[in-house]
């Protein structure tokens, strides 16, 4: 047998593996009975469904009438790591540094995701959203945001 | 005329942050003369409901009195938990305070597992409001009293049933002593929060609901659910024709929603006095007690001593009563 | 007749000056947190509440009316530009708008959007002012049972919500309603797939799961192209107005929207939502080229963006009638009144009729400033696209990043967008449509409450899904829908469908 896409393949053992976790999850839930579903009937029952969803998008993997393969492509790992790790610097600094602090550092680090990143125009960008969203969203909202790297 | 009526400062922020938003263009930003240190009151609920509302009330007056601010954090989430985690972990310094209650500092420590020991992570600082029960039933409905409801019970146990805005919720919790102390068999029906379990009972499918009289006060007045009994000590003022959980014969009925003030535990007792000494004198103004009767609460005294023991008798009260119900949350 | 004296009495109020000011700047406000990714009204609102409490209560409950209605437009803008949809229904919006403004129409598009919600939001005013008895009637004969089969057509409905493979859109479907398993079970109070931490006991937040899949998993995978395939925008924006053509295409979708969202409006907790993602299938069912939807077809924006905002109108039905808030804006309007000493309910009509009347007229009136106020702005936003990417997707990240903060002021949030981002490239990658997802998501945990609610109810007999009128008409139509989704399928043999990339 032969793959004959990809993106089939790799979704099906995807939704074969998320739906398997959920059921297998849920058996340690009660299950109730059919008059009375516990907390367990949904997630394992839906879990079972997923699953064999993913075996359809499999099996739809090696008889796919597409000759190209249907590749996945390249993972444009530069993006994902710098959006994902911004994302993720942002939740872990923001409580510690602060606002003013952490978030103009976020603005560069996801600008450096970009093929055409600049330090010029990211720390720019930085400082330009940083005045934006400080008078909108703490002058003007009011929002409770803490500003400055908590002292203790 | 036009903008003196709202705030003149809340005025010109929305209409800055308009400007920079909605046009892009950026003003200076104006240097805003906080006080060198404000105080941030924790609200373990989300922005908009009756907990928040009287956070901010009590935070704003107690800005006005020790002229500092006192800036309404709300941290929801968990049945209360992750707000009462953050202010039981906060340094003790006066600076991070709990707006508690039923919830927080009684039943949900004991429903879920939580990360503080709500006896001993606070100091309390006053309590100020309580929200008496209220049985509501639709307006048609055969049941006129709390022995109506008792003697369904007891000829179809099980049949007779009651909706609750979830697992926990003081409504919930009263229905089950309810059920307790009248020896009978109620269904329980949850909810998730919200309104539709006073929909599900002005449409009958519904028997009653043992509601805090916070939301249900509009819907009496308004003609919409018909009380039966009512959870205070005497009769409320605005029912005076219902009678009491202790007239229908259930005086040790004591199920009510309540609010207070606490700081984490170890906070200098000065600090504490000064709070509680400033609560007690909010809770004099008649502007606070007309604000909280209007939403159902009777205004408390603020007294940190009197907290000190209504918190621990309230954990102890639940912690039996959710045993002996035997309602889990594993 | 009494409606026209009503409306007089409402619109002597609504139309006070000091109340047009009032309904202007709730509109304005409303727009600016709406177009902030992730701010919602609530949040405002209770923040300008104390300073309300100065204000007379009509001119108070005006505002706020506005602001509510002005989030909900602002929402649909963002949806639109930037393909960040900040609430449910504006995740329908997203699907067509986003690929008009790719193509150039972003004018056309949030032109359509405001002018359908314009009318959308007279005819809603009309129905609440004229029918709101017999509406409030048919919100009491939905109870559980009825939900629950809602829910269940609401979902087989979801999948035609996608264009690609079957077998992938209904997987997407299920594993909406898996993420929505993770929650603490409303019957029992069991925490489910938590892993302990506290924050996940109330569920993922929507917003962060529509921010991680629809705009970070897009901008990861736009980034990931090489710059000159990358064309993001087409820089030519070919006119701000809709044409002949467009207006032609998009009023009977608009009416058709308006009409469902008046009715599935009234029901409490997902009527809008529901209105707008039902309207969208509707149309792409009836469409003779429903291709085009999901590639930038009109109808798609403006069937459900009518729907939204009638259905937005008739919300207000249970509060107005019966004094029950159906949503947590109505709540805090509530509590204003309350507040303010006037009781909620239906002896307002009666009793403070200046109120009521003004209040409904102020419907129309916001929805009035709303398309004064944003018209003229559509030609800014369409400027803003011109920015180069290498400005704008940074500026995206980080607004996302404050509004998803500030949902809960947890950093849990963060992470949890952190990781959908990862989830939305990989479906990005491997061709799966997130909107079905989100349609799963949010009312599978609704559906399962009230199906176990029925039963609880009914003590265990099934039955009572089809022995009750309405739920099983609804029943067979979702029965239908799902035959008719299926045979095309099945009788085609699984011919290959090539999605072709755009």
């Amino acid at each position: 047998m032969k793959i004959k896409s990809q993106k089939d393949f790799l979704s099906g053992v995807l939704l074969i593996l998320v739906g398997g976790a959920f059921a297998i999850g849920a058996t340690n839930y009660n299950f109730g009975i059919a008059v009375r579903p516990g907390p367990g009937y949904f997630p394992f029952g839906l879990g079972i469904i997923l699953a064999l969803l993913g075996i359809v998008v499999l099996t739809s993997a090696f008889t796919s009438k597409r000759t190209d393969g249907d590749p996945i492509g390249k993972i444009p790992w530069r993006p994902l790591l710098c959006i994902v790790g911004a994302i993720v610097f942002f939740g872990l600094a923001l409580p510690r540094l602060g606002f003013v602090i952490s978030f103009p550092l976020m603005i560069i680090m996801t600008a450096a995701g970009g093929s055409e990143f600049t330090w010029k125009d990211a720390v720019l960008n930085a400082a330009i959203l940083t005045v934006m969203s400080y008078l909108i969203f703490i002058y003007g909202l009011q929002l409770t945001i803490p500003l400055w790297p908590a002292l203790s | 005329m036009t903008t003196s009526l709202l705030s003149r400062r809340t005025f010109t922020r929305l209409l800055a942050a308009t400007a920079v938003a909605g046009l892009g263009c950026f003003g200076l930003a104006q240097a805003q003369t906080y006080p060198t240190k404000p105080v941030t009151l924790v609200v373990p609920y989300p922005a908009g409901g009756a907990n928040d509302m009287l956070g901010r009330l009590i935070g704003q007056k107690l800005s006005e009195g020790l002229g500092q601010q006192f800036i309404i954090d709300n941290k929801p989430g968990a049945g209360t938990l992750i707000g009462a985690t953050v202010v039981a972990k906060a340094p003790a310094d006066g600076y991070t305070l709990l707006v508690g209650g039923f919830a927080s500092n009684a039943v949900s420590p004991i429903l879920f597992k939580a990360e503080y020991d709500p006896l001993t992570a606070f100091e309390p600082i006053g309590l100020f409001g309580t929200a008496p029960m209220v049985v509501i039933t639709f307006p048609n409905s055969k049941y006129k009293t709390l022995k109506d409801v008792v003697e369904a019970a007891k000829a179809k146990p099980g049949e007779v049933m009651y909706g609750s805005s979830g697992n926990g919720s003081p409504l919930h919790l009263a229905g089950e002593m309810f059920t307790a102390q009248a020896k009978i068999n109620l269904t329980h029906v949850p909810y998730k929060g919200g309104s539709a379990h006073i929909l599900d009972l002005i449409g009958g499918r519904l028997d009653v609901i043992f509601d805090t009289s916070t939301n249900s006060t509009p819907l009496i007045k308004g003609g919409k659910v018909r009380p039966i009994a009512v959870s205070s000590k005497t009769r409320m003022a605005d029912f005076p024709d219902v009678p009491t959980f202790a007239e229908s014969g259930y005086p040790d009925f004591t199920v009510n929603g309540w609010y207070a003030l606490y700081a984490p535990a170890k906070t200098p007792k000065a600090i504490v006095d000064r709070l509680s000494v400033e609560l007690q004198k909010v809770l004099k103004q008649p502007e606070v007690i007309e604000k909280l009767r209007g939403v159902g609460v009777a205004p408390a005294s603020g007294v940190a001593s009197e907290l000190a023991k209504y918190g621990p008798d309230e954990f102890a009260k639940y912690t039996k009563l959710i045993k002996d119900a035997n309602i889990k949350a594993d | 007749m009494d409606l026209l004296q009503n409306l007089y009495i409402g619109f002597q109020t609504s139309l006070s000056l000091i109340n047009l000011w009032y309904a202007f700047l709730g509109a304005m406000l409303g727009t600016l947190i709406g177009v902030l990714p992730g701010l919602g009204p609530i949040a405002t609102i209770a923040m300008l509440l104390p300073s309300m409490y100065s204000l007379q209560p009509t001119s108070a409950l005006i505002m706020l009316a506005g602001i509510y209605y002005g989030a909900q437009y602002g929402g649909s803008t963002t949806a639109i530009l930037i393909n960040v949809p900040g609430e449910a229904s504006s995740v329908v919006t997203a699907l067509d708008g986003y690929q008009m403004a790719r193509h150039g129409r972003a004018g056309a598009a949030l032109a359509t959007a405001a002018l359908a919600s314009f009318f959308a939001g007279t005819i809603g005013t009309l129905v609440v002012a004229a029918f709101a008895p017999p509406l409030t009637a048919l919100a009491f004969e939905f109870g559980a049972p009825e939900y629950c089969a809602l829910m269940f057509l609401g979902l087989v409905g979801a999948v035609v919500l996608a264009s690609g493979s079957l077998a992938k859109a209904l997987a997407m479907v299920v594993l909406g309603l898996l993420l929505g398993q993770i929650n603490t079970d409303v019957i029992t109070a069991v925490p489910r797939f938590s892993f302990g931490i506290p924050e996940l006991m109330d569920g993922i937040n929507f917003v962060v799961i529509a921010m991680g899949v629809f705009s970070f998993g897009e901008i990861i995978a736009n980034l990931g192209k090489p710059p000159e395939h990358r064309e993001i925008f087409v820089k030519k924006v070919t006119g701000l107005w809709p044409s002949k053509q467009d207006f032609h295409d998009a009023a009977p979708a608009a009416l058709r929207g308006t009409l469902l969202g008046c009715l599935l409006g009234v029901l409490p907790g997902a009527g809008p939502m529901l209105a707008s993602f039902t309207s969208y299938s509707v149309e792409k069912k009836m469409s003779k080229t429903p291709e085009a939807f999901g590639k930038g077809a009109i109808q798609g924006v403006a069937a459900p963006e009518a729907a939204n905002n009638s259905g937005a109108q008739t919300s207000f039905i249970p509060m107005l009638t019966l004094g029950i808030p159906t949503s947590a804006v109505m709540a805090l309007m509530i509590g204003a009144m309350t507040i303010m000493g006037i009781q909620p309910g239906p002896q307002v009509m009666t009793t403070n009729p200046g109120l009521f009347w003004g209040l409904i007229t102020s419907m129309w009136v916001g929805n009035l400033m709303l398309v004064i106020l944003n018209l003229p702005l559509i030609g800014i936003w369409v400027k803003l696209l011109t920015v180069p990417y290498r400005f704008l997707f940074p500026a995206i990240m980080a607004f996302c990043a404050i509004g998803v903060y500030t949902l809960s002021n947890n950093t849990f949030d963060v992470y949890c967008a952190a990781a959908f981002a990862v989830v939305g490239f990989l479906f990005n990658k491997l061709g799966f449509e997130p909107a079905p997802l989100i349609l799963g998501f949010v009312l599978g945990p609704m559906m399962e409450e009230n199906l176990r609610r029925a039963l609880l109810m009914a003590r265990g007999d099934w039955s009572v899904f089809v022995t009750r009128p309405i739920s099983a008409t609804m029943i067979v139509l979702a029965v239908g829908l799902m035959v008719m989704i299926t045979l095309p399928a099945i009788s085609k043999k699984r011919e290959e469908v090539f999605v072709d990339e755009e």
